[in-house]
């Protein structure tokens, strides 16, 4: 029994096909989806999403925010965008992290502090991606 | 080809001034049909031309292959960013669907206020040569202003596109124009996402009521229409627009008729397949509050349907383009040819005469 997953995002479809389990960062916390799972609707934070393929392999998205339904074993994820973790290269990922947290920490004004939690937030969440699942 | 008369006539006048006023151009022509003789160009004259025609093909060539290329990239863009959309619209539908039964719904993007300024965001491209295309949009987006105008409603525009621009840039006095992006090679989410914080916030702080975009939507190779569609705000507004939750002002919306999700079916066919396929069954599970989520799912669409705004206008001036330097080629050929004849002609009459002299002379 799988769940058929799409990851939408304006420019292009991301990922079709089907999964065995997704580990989703919704606005409430992290929750993972196994097949048959009820309908549902949740917004998506900016994080990770993780996927279980046939071959019980875990492969990471960063997500940038957006939404998920489960209806009849597919999951629709519409998502403002999206990046694989295998196109991120840990280095790089890395260093904008750290560039990012030392932004949060320098931001003075209120639209600056937005800004920069903002961008931290993504950073984090490519880092998070690079990441195998613990 | 009926120009050539009046064009042979400006190899007289110095051949170089293309531009000849309209009234000029019919004398000469006039001028050439009773007497063609006075038209006549010397032959340097008509090779240079000759040369310079065929310049203006390669040039032309050129530039049609380049935008065949683009208009293959931009219509995969905007195939690829078809799903996305269609998704959307079909859960914007069902939330939509579902707070209406629950509860009074408020959020800022669906504030219907009474209407006295209105935001027209019109899309044209940043370069010219590509036919009419400019032109259809700033033509109606100044009939677009003018019928607001009319209705005692101020408009302000936004202008994404060069062209778009400078053409208002230049009518400051009559216009009010806020703000003006470039569209760009390739535009992506953040360019629209830039457009779209723009509107958002022009739309939440009250300084408009409604917000309109002009654009030239995508309809094949050789056709494409510019239309007006309403982006904000996003209830229907009244009995105008029934079913569809995203869709309003459904009288001068000319895009409803094909709908936001894909450009090919009716209103009809679109509303019902929301139906089917948007509607949520009773048993689905909200995880935040529908408030929450459809405060979040609305700026969503928002930015997905300016993004595709701006994937359709440049679809179209590629299009635009690729057809108005085909015929320019097509044009310039025929042109050489006639030419070619002209200077065939008269470098044979010029051998007839030297012959005709030498034989007259031998006779005496």
């Amino acid at each position: 029994m799988t769940l058929k997953v799409s990851l939408i995002t304006p420019d292009c479809v991301l990922w079709d096909g089907p999964v065995e389990e997704a580990l989703l960062s919704t606005t409430t916390g992290l929750m993972g989806i196994l097949p048959n799972h009820a309908p549902l609707l949740t917004a998506l934070e900016i994080g990770p999403l993780r996927l279980r393929n046939e071959n019980k392999e875990w492969l990471s998205f960063a997500v940038m925010g957006g939404f998920a339904t489960i209806k009849d074993n597919a999951l629709t994820l519409i998502v403002n965008q999206a990046e694989s973790g295998t196109s991120l290269e840990k280095a790089t990922v890395e260093e904008n992290l750290s560039k990012a947290k030392a932004a949060l920490e320098e931001a003075s004004t209120p639209a600056d502090l937005i800004e920069a939690q903002i961008a931290y937030r993504k950073a984090k969440a490519r880092f998070e991606a690079t990441l195998p699942k613990s | 080809m009926q120009a050539i008369g009046g064009r042979k006539c400006t190899f007289v006048r110095g051949g170089a001034n293309a531009a000849v006023a309209p009234s000029q151009a019919a004398v000469a022509r006039r001028a050439g049909r009773t007497n063609r003789l006075s038209c006549k160009a010397s032959l340097k004259d008509i090779r240079d031309r000759i040369g310079s025609v065929k310049n203006t093909q390669k040039i032309t060539d050129a530039m049609k292959l380049v935008a065949a290329a683009k208009v293959r990239r931009a219509q995969d863009a905007v195939i690829s960013g078809r799903p996305f959309a269609s998704k959307l619209v079909d859960m914007l539908y069902g939330v939509n669907t579902r707070l209406r039964s629950e509860s009074e719904v408020d959020s800022p993007l669906l504030d219907v206020k009474p209407v006295e300024k209105v935001l027209i965001v019109s899309f044209t491209g940043d370069r010219g040569l590509c036919g009419g295309f400019n032109n259809f949009i700033l033509k109606r987006t100044e009939q677009r202003v003018a019928e607001l105008r009319a209705s005692g409603v101020e408009a302000e525009l936004l202008m994404v596109g060069k062209k778009g621009a400078k053409y208002f840039n230049r009518r400051t006095d009559q216009y009010e124009v806020v703000r003006t992006f470039e569209t760009g090679q390739k535009p992506t989410v953040k360019e629209s996402q830039a457009i779209a914080d723009v509107i958002y916030s022009k739309f939440v702080g009250g300084e408009v009521q409604k917000v309109e975009l002009i654009y030239t939507k995508f309809v094949s190779l050789i056709s494409s229409d510019p239309i007006v569609q309403t982006l904000l705000p996003m209830t229907p507004e009244g009995e105008v627009c029934d079913v569809d939750g995203n869709c309003i002002d459904a009288a001068d919306d000319e895009l409803f008729k094909l709908t936001s999700s894909d450009g090919e079916f009716s209103v009809e066919r679109e509303t019902s397949k929301l139906g089917e396929e948007g509607g949520f069954d009773e048993l689905l599970i909200f995880e935040q509050e529908p408030q929450q989520i459809l405060d979040a799912l609305l700026p969503l669409y928002m930015n997905g349907t300016v993004l595709r705004a701006l994937q359709e206008s440049l679809a179209s001036e590629l299009a635009a383009r690729m057809n108005a330097m085909n015929s320019a080629s097509d044009n310039a050929k025929e042109l050489k040819k006639n030419l070619t004849l002209l200077y065939n002609r008269g470098r044979q009459a010029k051998i007839t005469g030297e012959i005709i002299e030498i034989v007259a002379g031998s006779i005496v």
